[in-house]
């Protein structure tokens, strides 16, 4: 195979290089002829335009100058016939017959428009893979630093959830037509100008063109990386004209969408003696204090502290500056892209510090972009692009805070005494002294990111060739550090002396001044080299669209090896007539990480498409229909990403410094230990998917754009860890095999409107919707699981898994001793006694006990399955206003489980831990035995049978978001020339200002089951733009 | 520039490109360690041969925490909600106990494993003479492979009884998947492999190594122990014609436990304990013993310092010991709070009741002198012999005056395992507080939940605020237990011979507490009916129950007697939790129901494997 590469590379490279050294081919000229130029409306001349003599078989196309030369003959009085792809057909009687000029018309724009697909760009007519592109304004939008957080909603095939609003973390996981495999890496490719990079590291302002691919006709050209679908990013350019001088600021203050309320004090300790005496303890809190907490009588002694509160600040800012020139002559483009990104977080700090604990981030964005006409033939291309990114945060992790928000009560001691000491209780944390004084940390960011390419026109060889050659380099480092401090801690004070001094003792000493601790830069590396050759060419109805390329990448993060790619891809694209497109794509690459001979596969694709909108008998219906264009695609992609996070899986692995043993007298010495690790993998290769995908494109009447795609993926070959090899077998960790299999399926639908109402109301409405289902079809579960409920083949991927709650059990269910009435499965969670209140599972295998045997699948994933948005932008005179709605469905997610979640249940610390929610009335109670109800009885102390995961606590986690609302106001022109400014607009813009959820006790998108994370942020935002 | 130049420059970079993309991709993993290249190297072949050695337990935070053999039995009683911190076993001792349970152990699955690395180890060792590796030495360590391979087979048979059973078999990589579905193996078939193979290993390996650097490696004294304590279990009626196991067969119908009783298995128990304490005592090993000045035993600091004594320092009582272990955590757990220890690891009442009196007798004998009720007046002593132990406020003083008259006049060894309330703490000068919100009991999870705190084994100088814990070896098997193994086997076998006494009072005259004889009792001796082979039994039994006791043994003692289903089957009691004075502290309280299902005797075959393997069986009664 190998072989079969080298050799069809050195084809293709002894093919480039020879036609460089080829001398140029001289046209032909006659007599008794007419010769003329075919230009656009630009002025542009066109190639490859068929000319024919009207009522004769005589023809010709124009050459790489748009010239042509067509023998008359005997035809005195010729009428010629001028077409070409894309754009009106014109017959022409010529008056003159040399240099004699015809302007041909774009057919639509629909047709002329061009559209990035993978390696290159295609008219917009031909392409018949999945494919949307984004205005890159729409992505300009909200206070966020991460382009992935504006995409949900706004792309058909995009689902996307946003898991945090902390700087720094706050990015979106995307998935492009949903997760279709349930080990290998299930994230797009992201390339930025052919360069794979990192989405979240450009700034909006820097993005000229953004395209998801999704099927795979458009993605098989990326071969064994383009399983996951395609992000294709391409940055500003510049053009021919004077400079364009554009800067926007913005301003913006924010506050989360919503933190999770809890109960003060007063009312925990109340509510605490209600459960302990209910569950026959004595009550934990006097009445004397409970009251002397209420009145405030002392708040050093009786405190009453919302520690979430305590711990953040009421708002967080953050700003957005963004400066772009372009501009450039016939020999010399350019763009220059510069921004600054700035934050302020959420969690407080303590003023009193010289330092502070704050999150911060900055980020400063620089991205030059050349275009040099070295030739009339020849381009160069020279982007430089990077970052630099600090940021600065207390130095324990923002969920730490929170958890520590959490488990701490509101009346265990102040944030800090008056006398300035810091209380803590003993094994604890003081929330607030956890956030602000135990120093910060710091990380620094930066990257440069280079291309070079060089394009030549290949004319003089053929009309229509180009060859382009591209090399790239990428370098990212980054650094840490960590000053830490901790302060002197406190007993909680038992009273005050005499004198009305705290009396309290010294728990423990801390380091007043902050250490230090640095790590060495650490940082990643990438190469990328690319030839391609491309061929464009009209023949009378026949067009013809070819590229065919060989590139190989190289990524260095400082593992053992460098991850390396190579490969060669081609596209052959040919339409007839512009009604009738047919494309193949293939990608044939490989990866190092599979053994010698089995790096490399094909992964081929066609499609094929129908414009009936331009057959002649849908002319009449033109006006109506402007297009109408079926397409269906087929093809093959791999994943190499398989997961389990092993570099050459084939091989069989030792484990050195395992645990040993120590030998020898005293203390001895000690062996670590080598062991046998992963066994290698026979035939090792990567996931590969099959996809199909059929699309209509319809346009009504010049305004309505509907796009409708249905897909189907079949995923297999995907990397698992076998789950039938019996332990007995001895292997140290199960053996994997390219074993799983997934299907994924779904449809979507984008809808836009544009109409100019009046002269001065312009109206847009743009709506999108994505449903995408996925199954997994084998995951090597034992024939004995199979068909159960505890099986997880023919679900969606990582549905939920729990009991299944049938009711709350009633007093009619126990008998006068307090025992289940017989007949009744009996609870053995936990150990706890079931009482009424308490919730009553099914017994699922029906062996009269309920306990973990009785867990199975019950339905629901995370990850939505349905993301939809849609907004309108409306211009009135100088006005505009638009607004978007952004919503996910089919999201579900148990609450209270995890980490810190153990006294998630109010009482379940019983009062020495955890905070209570403040609709804990919403209960269970023997005076209101209701069934509708939010929790269960209380209990004094972990209910294990109440807490367990189960359909009780499976919340629906959809919502409905209005992501934008932003009015704008454009000065008038004949204001702002007498400035030379050429547009000036200011706008207000708030965003998440609001969400629609069934689920109301926090932000239902963020990655928590009790509310304890940084919460999502909601923002008003100020902003102007001046152009020059 | 000129067209040409351009040109060039292209020509220049696709021949760059051209010599780029050979062998672009042929980057092997090709430093890698690999399995030949570690029997290449002695050191690295000893590095093998201690991740072979890894799974010996630790009978510390192991045997407490994570295996839980010390809180199985009822000897000890942790803190119930240390079930929130990941001591998965605490739900099983409350009979929350399925096949889907998780053990972090899982022997099942992890055992085979070092099992595989053993075999892999004899397959490929090899000897390295330019690294001085010779042929004897490798030969030798063959030999610890082969000892840890039956050794971890015993582990397994002890925990899951009939297991699958393929010794030799070395999975290869390339597996046919049904090649791996192996059923269960007869219990006894096991047995006779495990006593085979170290009788055999015993021959090869040394009795003890004269280079301390090689003391914790394998012997044949290490060979023996396991034997013979797995031949006890043999013998003992669990699976010595248990009639409960009729009809328990494997896939192909053999009868995987033997239903017939068999007194010869008692013999070869018998027989198989003589030889080892033999072999042993010719090998230098003994009970450990200090003396006082006029060369009479000190009971306390005798039975104190077995545990906290290394071999190479005199403990030659000590026949199999892990020589690195986590008892810090483990003394941490039983420290008291008010110490900053977590103060929430116990013992039982049940043990508490078992140690004998000061006099030698059991509490429930009328002429012991036990009382439950009131306080002692005055300070104890311990008066039936002499020592030099000072763990109270003088030497030789066991209580203080006001402590409960439970507690008084108790033999050594209860005050050498349990902290009960007003003991004195003698690291802090202070005695304990046990009363609910006193000093040692912050009414949480880290307080004694039935007022007790395990105290034998650990370290009383121990300093969990600077984290200074004596170091200490893990003793998994000692003299002092194989001596009741003896006297257990042989009353079976051989009622009335004379080592039954003669051994059982080696016990109880180290520990400080009258021995038995067939004469009539005095003030030295109490009398024992050595012909009362019933009689006996229950003398041996109690013995054991204090002798070993937070050991680790106990559990099986129970499983084997097939008293498990009612011992551990029961409410639990202790001193009142929530007791704040003497009048409600100091009263027997229930705090705890546990229970224990036939079942229980062994663990189950964990759901996800039987699943998989068509040809396993679950073990008895769990289906």
């Amino acid at each position: 195979m190998m072989v079969n590469l080298k050799k069809s590379l050195f084809s293709v490279l002894f093919f480039v290089s020879m036609l460089f050294v080829l001398p140029n081919v001289v046209a032909q000229t006659t007599t008794k002829a007419i010769s003329g130029i075919v230009v656009d409306t630009k002025g542009e001349p066109l190639i490859g335009v068929s000319v024919l003599l009207k009522g004769t078989n005589t023809g010709t196309i124009t050459n790489v100058d748009g010239k042509f030369t067509l023998q008359l003959g005997a035809v005195t009085a010729p009428t010629l016939v001028v077409s070409y792809i894309g754009y009106v057909k014109q017959e022409i009687t010529p008056n003159v017959f040399s240099n004699f000029k015809i302007t041909l018309e774009e057919s639509s724009k629909d047709l002329s428009e061009v559209v990035v697909v993978g390696y290159g760009t295609q008219k917009r007519a031909s392409v018949v893979g999945a494919i949307t592109s984004v205005t890159p304004a729409l992505l300009q939008v909200g206070t966020t630093p991460n382009i992935s957080n504006n995409l949900a909603g706004q792309l058909a095939g995009v689902i996307g959830v946003q898991r945090s609003g902390e700087p720094g973390y706050d990015a979106s996981d995307i998935w492009i037509r949903g997760i279709s495999t349930f080990a290998g890496s299930t994230s797009p490719l992201v390339l930025v100008d052919g360069i794979e990079r990192s989405l979240n590291d450009l700034d909006a302002a820097e993005i000229e063109s953004f395209s998801i691919l999704k099927d795979a006709a458009a993605s098989a050209v990326y071969g064994v990386r383009g399983a996951n679908g395609v992000i294709l990013v391409n940055t500003k350019r510049g053009f021919v004209g004077k400079p364009k001088i554009e800067i926007r600021t913005e301003q913006s203050v924010q506050q989360p969408t919503q933190l999770p309320s809890f109960i003060g004090a007063a009312e925990y300790m109340t509510l605490l003696n209600e459960l302990a005496n209910n569950a026959g303890y004595t009550k934990p809190f006097s009445n004397d204090r409970i009251v002397k907490t209420f009145n405030k009588y002392d708040p050093d002694l009786y405190p009453n502290i919302n520690w979430i509160d305590a711990i953040t600040k009421s708002y967080a800012s953050n700003t957005r500056t963004n400066l772009n020139v372009a501009g450039g002559s016939d020999i010399l483009r350019y763009s220059l892209t510069a921004s600054y990104y700035g934050e302020n977080g959420i969690i407080a700090r303590d003023p009193a510090q010289t330092y502070s604990s704050e999150s911060r981030m900055h980020r400063y964005n620089i991205r030059s972009n050349v275009d040099i006409n070295l030739s009339k033939t020849t381009l160069l291309r020279v982007n430089i692009g990077g970052y630099l990114q600090e940021l600065q945060k207390g130095l324990n992790s923002t969920d730490d805070l929170f958890s520590a928000a959490f488990e701490t009560p509101p009346y265990v001691h102040p944030t800090v005494y008056s006398d300035g000491t810091f209380p803590i209780v003993a094994q604890r944390t003081n929330p607030w002294a956890y956030s602000t004084q135990t120093g910060y940390y710091r990380k620094g960011e930066s990257k440069i990111e280079s291309l070079f390419s060089l394009e030549q026109d290949l004319k003089m060889i053929t009309p229509g060739l180009k060859a382009k050659f591209t090399f790239s380099f990428d370098s990212y480092s980054a650094n840490y550090v960590n000053r830490g401090k901790s302060p002197n801690y406190y007993n909680v004070a038992t009273g005050r002396d005499v004198e009305g001094n705290l009396i309290h003792s010294i728990y423990s000493y801390g380091q007043e001044y902050l250490g230090l601790s640095t790590n060495a830069d650490w940082g990643n590396r990438g190469t990328y080299l690319e030839g391609n050759l491309y061929y464009n060419r009209t023949f009378g109805k026949h067009d013809i669209d070819a590229m065919l390329l060989y590139n190989q990448n190289s990524y260095d993060n400082g593992g053992i090896q460098p991850y390396r790619h190579q490969g060669v891809a081609g596209r052959l694209s040919y339409i007839y007539d512009t009604r009738y497109v047919g494309e193949f794509n293939f990608g044939y690459n490989g990866s190092e990480n599979f053994a010698k001979g089995q790096r490399f596969g094909l992964f081929p694709s066609v499609a094929l498409g129908w414009l009936l909108s331009e057959e002649k008998f849908m002319q009449p219906y033109k006006k109506i229909f402007n297009k109408i264009k079926f397409r269906g695609s087929y093809g093959f992609v791999g994943n190499d990403n398989i997961g389990s996070n092993r570099r050459f899986a084939y091989l069989t692995t030792l484990n050195t410094n395992v645990v040993g043993y120590t030998w020898g007298t005293g203390n001895g010495s000690y062996y670590s230990g080598i062991q046998e690790g992963e066994i290698g993998v026979n035939n090792l290769t990567w996931e590969k998917v099959a996809k199909a995908n059929v699309g209509i494109e319809l346009g009504i009447l010049g305004m309505v754009d509907l796009q409708v795609d249905a897909f189907n993926e079949d995923r297999k070959d995907i990397f698992i860890q076998r789950t039938t090899v019996p332990t007995q077998a001895g292997f140290l960790s199960t053996p994997y095999a390219n074993y799983g299999k997934m299907n994924n399926k779904g449809f979507e639908v984008a809808l836009s409107m544009n109409k100019q109402i009046t002269k001065t109301l312009f109206m847009n409405w743009r709506a999108n919707f994505t449903y995408a289902k996925n199954t997994v079809l084998e995951k090597d579960e034992a024939a004995a699981v199979l068909g159960t409920y505890r099986s997880a083949t023919g679900l969606p991927n990582n549905t939920l898994w729990g009991y299944t709650a049938d009711r709350l059990y009633t007093s009619a269910d126990f008998d006068g001793s307090g025992n289940l009435v017989s007949g009744q499965a009996i609870p053995q969670i936990g150990g706890t006694p079931v009482r009424p209140g308490d919730i009553k599972y099914i017994d699922k295998n029906k062996d009269g006990i309920i306990n973990s045997l009785d867990e199975g699948y019950i339905g629901g994933t995370l990850d939505p399955q349905i993301v939809y948005g849609f907004g309108n932008t409306t211009k009135y005179k100088q006005f505009d206003l638009s607004f978007f709605f952004q919503g996910v469905a089919n999201t579900y997610q148990i609450i209270g489980q995890g980490s810190g979640s153990s006294f998630f249940i109010p009482g379940s610390g019983q009062g020495v831990l955890g905070n209570i929610y403040s609709n804990y009335n919403d209960r269970w109670t023997e005076e209101n035995p209701s069934q509708n109800v939010f929790w269960p009885r209380l209990d004094y102390g972990t209910n294990y049978n109440n807490s367990a995961p189960s359909t009780w606590w499976k919340k629906d986690r959809s919502f409905l978001r209005l992501k934008t609302l932003e009015l704008g106001y454009s000065l008038k022109k004949s204001l702002i020339e007498k400035a030379k400014l050429s547009g000036v607009r200011i706008y207000l813009s708030g965003n998440n200002l609001f969400y629609l959820s069934s689920f109301n006790l926090w932000d239902p998108e963020l990655a928590t089951s009790t509310g304890l994370k940084y919460p999502s942020m909601k923002s008003v935002l100020f902003g102007i733009q001046v152009s020059l | 520039m000129k067209k040409s130049n351009i040109r060039i420059a292209f020509l220049l970079f696709t021949l760059m490109l051209l010599s780029s993309c050979a062998d672009f991709l042929d980057k092997e993993a090709d430093t890698e360690i690999t399995l030949e290249s570690v029997f290449q190297n002695k050191t690295k072949t000893q590095q093998w041969l201690a991740g072979c050695y890894s799974m010996i337990p630790d009978p510390y935070w192991g045997y407490m925490r994570d295996l839980g053999w010390e809180i199985l039995g009822d000897d000890m009683s942790p803190s119930e909600r240390w079930r929130n911190y990941g001591w998965q076993v605490i739900p099983f001792a409350l009979g929350e106990w399925t096949i889907d349970s998780d053990w972090s152990p899982s022997y099942w699955s992890v055992l085979p494993q070092k099992i595989r690395e053993c075999n892999i180890f004899m397959q490929l060792v090899q000897a390295l003479p330019d690294q001085k590796l010779s042929q004897e030495e490798v030969a030798l360590m063959v030999g610890e492979a082969r000892f840890l391979r039956a050794y971890y087979y015993s582990l397994l048979l002890n925990t899951y009884g009939p297991i699958p059973f393929k010794p030799d078999y070395i999975t290869p990589v390339n597996y046919n998947l049904s090649d791996l579905m192996v059923g269960q193996t007869p219990y006894d078939d096991i047995v006779n492999w495990i006593d085979t193979e170290l009788t055999e290993v015993a021959k090869i390996l040394p009795a003890t190594y004269s280079d301390g650097g090689k003391y914790g490696r394998a012997t044949s004294i290490m060979c023996e122990a396991v034997r013979a304590r797995m031949l006890l279990f043999a013998a003992s009626p669990l699976v010595n014609g248990n009639p409960d196991y009729v009809a328990h067969t494997n896939k192909e119908g053999k009868e995987l436990f033997n239903t017939t009783y068999d007194a010869s298995k008692w013999t070869k128990a018998a027989t198989a304990s003589k030889k080892l304490i033999d072999d042993a005592e010719a090998a230098g090993h003994a009970l450990y013993t200090e003396l006082n000045d006029d060369g009479s035993i000190d009971p306390f600091l005798s039975c104190e310092n077995l545990f906290l004594k290394e071999y190479s320092k005199g403990n030659t009582e000590i026949l199999f010991a892990r020589p690195s272990c986590d008892y810090s955590t483990y003394d941490k757990h039983s420290a008291p709070y008010g110490s900053s220890g977590n103060g929430g690891y116990g013992v039982t009442q049940s043990l508490v009741d078992a140690f004998f009196m000061a006099n030698g007798l059991p509490k429930d004998d009328p002429n012991s002198g036990y009382s439950e009720t009131g306080f002692s007046t005055s300070d104890g002593y311990f008066t039936t012999g002499k020592t030099k132990w000072k763990e109270c406020k003088n030497v030789g003083q066991v209580t203080l005056a006001g402590t409960y008259k439970m507690y008084c006049n108790r033999e050594p060894r209860f005050y050498l395992a349990v902290n009960f309330n007003g003991q004195w703490y003698n690291k802090d000068s202070r005695t304990l507080n046990f009363y609910y919100n006193g000093k040692d009991n912050p009414g949480t999870h880290d307080a004694p939940q039935n007022g007790y705190l395990s105290r034998k084994r650990t370290d009383p100088s121990r300093d969990p605020i600077n984290n200074v814990f004596a170091w200490r070896p893990g003793i998994l098997y000692r003299l002092g237990e194989v001596y009741l193994n003896y006297i257990e086997a042989l009353n079976e076998i051989d009622p009335g011979n004379p080592d039954i006494l003669l051994y059982l009072n080696k016990i109880r005259n180290r520990a400080g507490v009258r021995e038995y004889s067939t004469g009539v009792t005095s003030t030295t001796v109490i009398h024992a009916d050595l012909g009362d082979q019933t009689a006996m039994r229950e003398l041996i039994r109690a013995e054991r129950r204090v002798e070993l006791c937070t050991e680790g043994i106990r559990y099986d003692d129970l499983r084997r007697w097939k008293q498990a289903e009612s011992v551990l089957n029961q409410n639990f009691y202790g001193m009142n939790f929530y007791g704040t004075n003497q009048t409600n502290f100091f009263t027997r309280t229930q705090y705890q129901t546990r229970v224990y299902k036939k079942a229980f005797y062994w663990f189950p075959v964990h759901l996800s494997e039987i699943e998989k393997n068509p040809n396993l069986v679950q073990a008895p009664f769990w289906e």
